[in-house]
């Protein structure tokens, strides 16, 4: 089985979030509501500059979620 | 990451409320953001039409809203929600592509990969739950 990554006490901690954490340690550096407050935090940082980091989204502690995007069906 | 051409992606998972453990598909996705190219997590959706994106990261990419056509998408139970249309360039491992995207208005969902340019044709998914990995294979 692969190394899976656990949301669960990031989602406990934070809620429903944006957290930048480093590629190789899975470390959290900065977590916000938003991903562009995440980047305006962020952007300084010397893991950021060498692409270090990646953003994810964190859901909301214990939530169940169901997402379905479909654009309108066009008529000819 | 194996190859170019097959890359596999750790499950991620949380505790859900009367449903215990769940994984989530991610696929980890570059995107070329005013800062430069950064790596976000997409979570795979089959259900989306197109590739999804919140707002607060369309203003990461630099994309002016009010410059692009304004629509509506149905979401679940048929609610229709604002969103933006445009295309952009993304990265899956090496792989460089312009893809079309619908950009959320709010924050209440996270980036989606769906099907429009990756899961359609550019790209075979496989999730692998006995290894809990999400394979993306590219197409010859």
């Amino acid at each position: 089985m692969a190394k899976v990554f656990n949301l669960t006490s990031l989602s406990q901690k934070f809620g429903e979030c944006y957290v930048a954490r480093l590629k190789d340690t899975d470390k959290v550096i900065a977590h916000a509501k938003d991903a562009d407050q995440l980047l305006a935090k962020i952007k300084g940082r010397e893991e950021f500059k060498k692409n270090k980091l990646v953003i994810s989204w964190i859901p909301k502690y214990g939530a169940r979620y169901v997402f379905r995007i479909s654009l309108p069906i066009c008529q000819s | 990451m194996v190859q170019d051409t097959f890359l596999e992606f750790p499950f991620q998972f949380a505790k859900v409320e009367s449903l215990g453990r769940l994984f989530y598909p991610i696929v980890a996705v570059k995107l070329k953001t005013i800062f430069g190219w950064q790596l976000f997590d997409f979570l795979v959706d089959t259900g989306a039409d197109l590739t999804t994106i919140p707002l607060p990261i369309a203003y990461t990419l630099g994309i002016d809203i009010k410059k692009l056509p304004h629509s509506q998408t149905r979401g679940v139970g048929g609610i229709l929600v604002s969103t933006w249309n445009t295309t952009v360039n993304i990265a899956i491992g090496k792989d460089e592509f312009k893809t079309h995207i619908s950009i959320t208005k709010g924050n209440s969902a996270p980036p989606l990969l769906g099907k429009k340019d990756v899961l359609e044709k550019r790209y075979s998914l496989t999730l692998d739950s006995k290894r809990k990995v999400t394979i993306l294979s590219k197409n010859g």
